[in-house]
């Protein structure tokens, strides 16, 4: 392998692929990136296995071939380059030549051919979508996926096309078992994309499809039960499905919801931070008691003492108080755009809906906790 | 003052209560083939048997022994009347096992005529409602009591009116926590009672022994910062068997497992307590103990959840045995029914809670055995066959 590239070019792909790389991994080949040249152009990949980089960036190959040499030392190298372009060169026993400018570097890799295989994801049904949506909609879901990897089927995004009156929405749902989070968007196009069945994106590769679509303009992405593709550009993510089936969500969130409360996102944000301060630290248990106009938010702490806090909230009816983990609200608050959002309740052992009439298509589930 | 109270070979008394003949006879308490002496009476230890020897060893010391088989549930019941009785002496009641208890009986009306008849009144309210003796020991200090209550078994009452002249005639064999090891380092030094630490330095304590060196230099002065807990934190719940035979047989192992799980699940229930932390214990033949834990993604205290995790730890432990001991624990306790609730498998929760609550009953009015798990049943006749006794007397 020989050729040149651009040092941004270089940089920019190895800097896209070090969130894919495990730092720390049983083969020791994962911790590397792969150099392929063929024709005109670089690409560059990386893998944990579960979730693949490709980027593919024009060059000048003088002499095809590949190499593997270890992601974050290359990266840290690139970044620093003195020159525009970079020169790199196969050599003997693995290793790989860099020059760019004075600076010359000879950097250890290991046997391309030992590079695992990426799946082929050719033929796979693909949907065009705008960044800004589909980073809208991961956003609104990502916070709430089970951080706990015992619970695989719950540790990622569930991703159905669903079909309401006569018009098709594609629903992003998200549980921890504790609260759980769904968005329907309206996409065109998404009538003749085919998803017979929901499927569950891995949580890593949702926050690595979310950066692709936060840089906005359009990503094609293609679902099959067993991989996403995700394209945008020079850049392609291969991620596997995680396995499992998602749990039956639709019936835990509350229908004949009675009680209903309007109050301000921010100002609620404001109170639960400075409530919950003195909340414990494992469970940030925090009291709502809302009565007539009023929500009060107070929070005991044997060890601490006590924090309380009134808001003006729009409620009429019975007074009630219910016990949450502020830190549930405050991460709905932040992914929530509405300035008045909606609680609602059937009763102090039901959980609770919130929705916004600034966040259409959204709404989330929160199930209370017994102080 | 506080009072230390410690039942005299209590199984064994209670054995000889609900067996009058006996009376006299060296009884001997232990269970399965292969297992320990858990008490003797007084005459079984003349021979020379001891708690926590191997049977076959009382055996040998003692041909002519009665050996009868460990009945929990019996002592349990003969332990709930004692500490009834104590706690109508003081409010500050703690239960530090089965047989002993602390009182703190500071300001109590029973103290009004003096530490001795405090302690003779204790103990003949323990004999007027169980027919069972106890040894009491009175002091100031929390380990003073301790010790004694132990200068004088059985039947015994030591008052400690003169702390220093007590502490004088304390051995270090007589301190609680003080092993063989510790004595055997202090013994190197010509020490061989707690009074002559004094003269060591307490730097030097603490060089030789840690944070333990430090605590004997307190105890050797006379201090003690521990009183009568009224709750001490449990921190773990937990039950172990040892097999009459080693066993290699998963199945037999797993259906073990569910006994345990449900003895478990039972005492967590009966504390309020739910736990994170699954483990399991295993000794194989050669002694080697293993524990592997896992953690439940909510705290528990229902039995089949608390199995589940345990077998599958089961399951996922390799070498294929045999064993000699299986065992079960549940950690990170906090109060049950409290924190977050879960969305799904409510329904499913509600339900299994129910069914604990119901087992609880069902095995409070009729003995642990009157309801057990069909899983666990093909293991009931090598364990405890004795909780039929026990729904036999009622």
């Amino acid at each position: 392998m020989e050729l040149t590239v651009r040092k941004e070019d270089l940089a920019k792909g190895l800097a896209k692929s070090q969130s894919v790389v495990e730092r720390r991994t049983s083969m020791p080949i994962l911790s590397n990136v792969l150099l392929d040249a063929q024709g005109e152009q670089l690409t560059i990949t990386g893998t944990d296995l579960e979730t693949s980089f490709i980027g593919v960036y024009p060059a000048r190959v003088s002499q095809p071939g590949r190499v593997t040499v270890p992601a974050r030392k290359l990266y840290e190298i690139a970044k620093e380059l003195p020159a525009e372009d970079v020169y790199l060169k196969e050599k003997e026993n693995n290793y790989l030549h860099i020059t760019s400018g004075r600076a010359t570097y000879d950097l250890v890799g290991l046997a391309a051919g030992d590079y695992p295989e990426l799946p082929q994801v050719d033929g796979i049904p693909q949907l065009t979508i705008a960044g800004e949506v589909l980073s809208e909609m991961i956003e609104k879901t990502i916070f709430s996926i089970s951080q706990e990897d015992t619970r695989f089927n719950l540790a990622g995004l569930y991703v159905q096309k669903r079909k309401k009156d006569d018009s098709h929405r594609l629903r992003f749902v998200s549980t921890d078992g504790h609260r759980l989070s769904l968005i329907d968007k309206e996409i065109p196009g998404l009538g003749e994309f085919a998803l017979e069945a929901g499927v569950i994106i891995p949580r890593k590769g949702v926050s690595e499809m979310r950066k692709l679509a936060e840089e906005g303009g359009e990503l094609v992405l293609g679902l099959s039960q067993r991989y996403a593709v995700v394209n945008k550009d020079e850049v392609k993510l291969i991620l596997r499905m995680q396995e499992g089936s998602f749990p039956d969500y639709e019936v835990v969130i509350p229908k004949n919801t009675k009680r209903k409360a309007l109050l301000g996102r921010q100002a609620f944000e404001g109170v639960l931070r400075r409530v919950s301060l003195i909340a414990t630290d494992r469970f940030q248990g925090v009291r709502l008691d809302f009565k007539d106009g009023l929500l009060e938010v107070v929070s005991n702490n044997p060890d601490l003492g006590e924090a309380r806090e009134a808001l003006e909230v729009d409620y009429e009816g019975e007074s009630f108080g219910v016990g949450f983990n502020a830190r549930y609200f405050l991460d709905l608050c932040a992914a929530m755009r509405s300035e008045q959002i909606s609680l609602s309740f059937v009763d102090e052992q039901n959980p609770c809906v919130i929705k916004g009439e600034g966040d259409a298509g959204f709404l989330s589930v929160i199930m209370p906790m017994r102080l | 003052m506080l009072a230390h109270v410690d039942m005299d070979a209590f199984y064994a008394a209670v054995e000889v209560l609900d067996r009058p003949e006996l009376a006299g006879a060296p009884v001997i308490v232990g269970g399965g083939a292969r297992g320990v002496v858990s008490a003797a009476s007084y005459p079984a230890r003349a021979f020379g048997v001891r708690s926590a020897m191997p049977l076959f060893e009382a055996r040998r010391r003692c041909p002519q022994g009665i050996f009868v088989p460990v009945r929990m549930e019996r002592y349990r019941q003969m332990s709930r009347r004692v500490m009834e009785v104590l706690g109508g002496f003081s409010p500050l009641l703690e239960q530090v096992s089965v047989d002993e208890a602390y009182l703190d009986l500071r300001g109590t009306p029973v103290l009004k005529a003096g530490p001795a008849a405090a302690g003779a009144a204790i103990k003949e309210a323990v004999a007027t409602a169980t027919g069972l003796t106890c040894s009491v020991g009175l002091a100031p200090l929390r380990y003073l009591a301790k010790i004694a209550s132990d200068r004088d078994k059985p039947d015994g009452l030591t008052v400690v009116a003169d702390v220093e002249a007590f502490l004088a005639t304390v051995t270090l064999k007589e301190v609680p926590g003080c092993g063989a090891k510790a004595r055997e380092r202090l013994g190197a030094l010509g020490l061989g009672r707690l009074i002559e630490l004094r003269a060591l330095g307490r730097e030097r304590l603490e060089r030789l022994l840690g944070a333990f060196g430090l605590r004997l230099w307190d105890l050797a002065h006379g201090r003690d910062p521990a009183g009568v807990e009224l709750e001490r934190e449990i921190k773990s719940v937990s039950h172990e068997e040892t097999f009459a035979r080693d066993i290699a047989d998963r199945a037999a192992l797993a259906a073990h497992l569910l006994n345990l799980a449900e003895k478990v699940s039972r005492r967590l229930r009966r504390y309020g307590l739910a736990g994170r932390t699954v483990t399991l214990k295993l000794r194989h033949q050669d002694f080697r103990l293993v524990t592997r834990r896992q953690s439940l993604p909510q705290p528990s205290d229902v039995t089949q959840e608390i199995y589940q995790a345990a077998r599958e730890l089961l399951v996922a432990y390799a070498p294929r045995g045999p064993f000699r001991l299986i065992g079960l624990a549940v950690s990170g306790l906090e109060p049950a029914g409290g924190g977050q609730g879960g969305l799904f498998d409510r329904q499913e929760q509600a339900k299994a809670q129910a069914l604990g609550r119901a087992e609880d009953l069902v095995c409070q009015r009729f003995g642990q055995d009157a309801l057990r798990r069909a899983g666990g049943l093909a293991v009931l006749g090598q364990d405890t066959p004795t909780g039929h006794d026990e729904v036999g007397k009622k």
